[in-house]
């Protein structure tokens, strides 16, 4: 497994209990989702998975060398151009320059942004900006990704793109990283992902565990089937039960 | 902070289809203009005050500007000495400004390492901003002397607060998700002030330099004022020809002061807008 969670109880300092006894785990090439009402700790998961934050109680077990970590907010320098970004995980890294060099334009290019590379961020759109931060997450061949809500800022024409993007880099020959992906849509959550954990709303707790069996790579109008529908159904009953409850 | 700083796609919209590739000095002119207009609005204000307000027997207390350039800057004996005194208050200002600089980088990211430091660190440089110059000053003069030095440190301590307080504010600006970030790339202290903190912080540097620069002109004046003992700067020779009752001088002199202030700040305005204009976006 890439990354077990084992009944992990987070408690802040304010004694609000942010996640109550979660037991969770990504096998490598999985994408699980974990979708939840605001402010039922998804985050939290994602800090404590990254080791940015350590859990009151339980293990998080994380088998990966390589963890990257996109934001809601891109998060990028503005002083840097697209490429600098990119190249800053390679600088902090240690990696010598001609190679850093050429990985960040491996990783534009990824994500479609070859013309780019001398832009700043002010000068790149929202969704631009957001794609610059995948290829920075992406440029030191992670085999844990953990998104905290990336798309959740972006209009949303752009959020379903990034979408399809996403699981385009998911499924592409040349990433290897499993997900972990915060979100509040049930579409997005059910598009993504091989899996969708439902969490409940303070204390945060996985309710439900929905498999998505689609194929990767997906089309977009996979949205439109009836057999999307459904699922999408099923893991909106379980929030819509969690939230009557 | 922001409010400060002009910003910089300044290009009036003429509807030219050129207007965006025109020559640096045609737009450099176009900024300068409203501060050309404002001079010339003081020489004219100047002029109806010393005309249609002061009789003829009272003109003395404030010349016209032709009179009183003319009388100053036409005699050897008193233009000479008066553009020595600025050199030499220009010199102090400048190396003055320059130790602010680093004193006040420096300690702001001394207080930017640990919440630690700057809890210790943080009310030295209130208080220093707090007592007021002018008590210092005596002593300043009775422990280092009144020439070079002494003037210097009373620049630095005027300065030197906006260097600090807008240099913290810059290194702590950065977003908690850049640190994490740098944490989750495992960045060293030290990777972290040279890769995020410092350049986060240099549209705030600026900021402060310009403040700091206005501020370290002020010092000189008031360090040249005070310590009439030695070569004496602008400061010295304002309160010399005030005694003396010497008007078109007394003009002069300050006409001057407030040009070396004015290009003081200009030129950092402008350093401002070149370099954080062009990589910040402003």
């Amino acid at each position: 497994m890439t990354l077990i969670f084992d009944a992990v109880t987070k408690r802040f300092a304010t004694g609000t209990t942010a996640l109550d006894d979660v037991s969770l785990d990504v096998g490598p090439r999985e994408f699980v989702s974990v979708v939840g009402p605001s402010g039922c700790g998804k985050s939290t998961l994602l800090r404590l998975a990254s080791g940015l934050d350590v859990a009151s109680s339980g293990t998080v077990r994380v088998d990966a060398e390589r963890l990257s970590y996109v934001f809601q907010d891109p998060a990028l320098l503005e002083w840097r151009s697209a490429a600098r970004n990119v190249e800053l995980v390679g600088e902090l890294r240690g990696v010598e320059k001609q190679e850093r060099r050429l990985r960040a334009r491996a990783a534009l290019a990824l994500v479609g942004l070859e013309g780019f590379a001398q832009q700043h961020p002010r000068q790149l759109s929202g969704g631009m900006r957001m794609r610059v931060s995948l290829a920075r997450a992406l440029v030191s061949d992670p085999q844990l990704a953990l998104f905290d809500e990336p798309f959740g800022a972006l209009d949303e024409i752009t959020r379903l793109q990034m979408q399809s993007e996403l699981q385009r880099l998911f499924a592409a020959p040349d990433t290897h990283f499993a997900g972990l992906f915060i979100t509040h849509s049930v579409s997005e959550a059910v598009y993504l992902s091989t899996r969708v954990l439902v969490m409940s709303g303070r204390p945060g707790r996985i309710v439900d565990e929905i498999d998505v069996p689609f194929a990767h790579p997906r089309p977009p109008d996979l949205r439109h089937t009836a057999e999307f529908a459904e699922l999408t159904g099923r893991v909106s009953a379980a929030l819509a039960g969690e939230v009557a409850a | 902070m922001t409010a400060l700083v002009e910003p910089t796609r300044t290009v009036p919209d003429d509807g030219s289809p050129t207007a965006p590739s025109r020559p640096w000095w045609r737009s450099a002119l176009a900024r300068s203009a409203p501060i050309a207009a404002a001079v010339a609005g003081i020489v004219v204000i100047w002029y109806a005050v010393s005309y249609l307000v002061l009789s003829p027997s009272q003109r003395f207390l404030l010349p016209p500007p032709h009179e009183a350039f003319g009388v100053a800057l036409g005699n050897p004996r008193i233009a000479g000495p008066m553009f020595e005194a600025l050199g030499r208050s220009a010199a102090v200002a400048l190396v003055g400004l320059v130790v602010a600089v680093v004193l006040g980088i420096a300690y702001a990211v001394v207080m930017s390492q640990s919440s630690w430091a700057e809890r210790i660190l943080y009310p030295y440089a209130v208080i220093l901003q707090t007592i007021p110059i002018l008590a210092l000053v005596p002593l300043i003069g009775i422990w280092l002397g009144y020439a070079f030095t002494a003037r210097v440190v009373v620049c630095v301590i005027i300065a030197l607060f906006p260097m600090i307080s807008n240099t913290l504010f810059g290194l702590q600006s950065a977003s908690r998700d850049a640190h994490d970030v740098l944490t989750l790339n495992r960045a060293t202290r030290w990777q972290r002030l040279v890769k995020l903190q410092l350049p986060a912080a240099v549209p705030a540097i600026f900021t402060g330099l310009r403040n700091a620069a206005g501020l370290s002109v002020i010092g000189v004046i008031v360090a040249d004022f005070y310590f009439q003992q030695g070569d004496p700067g602008i400061g010295g020779l304002l309160r010399l020809y005030t005694t003396k009752l010497q008007m078109e001088a007394l003009f002069t002199a300050i006409t001057l002061t407030a040009l070396f202030g004015v290009l003081v700040f200009s030129a950092f305005a402008l350093a401002d807008r070149l370099v954080v204009g062009r990589r910040y976006g402003r």
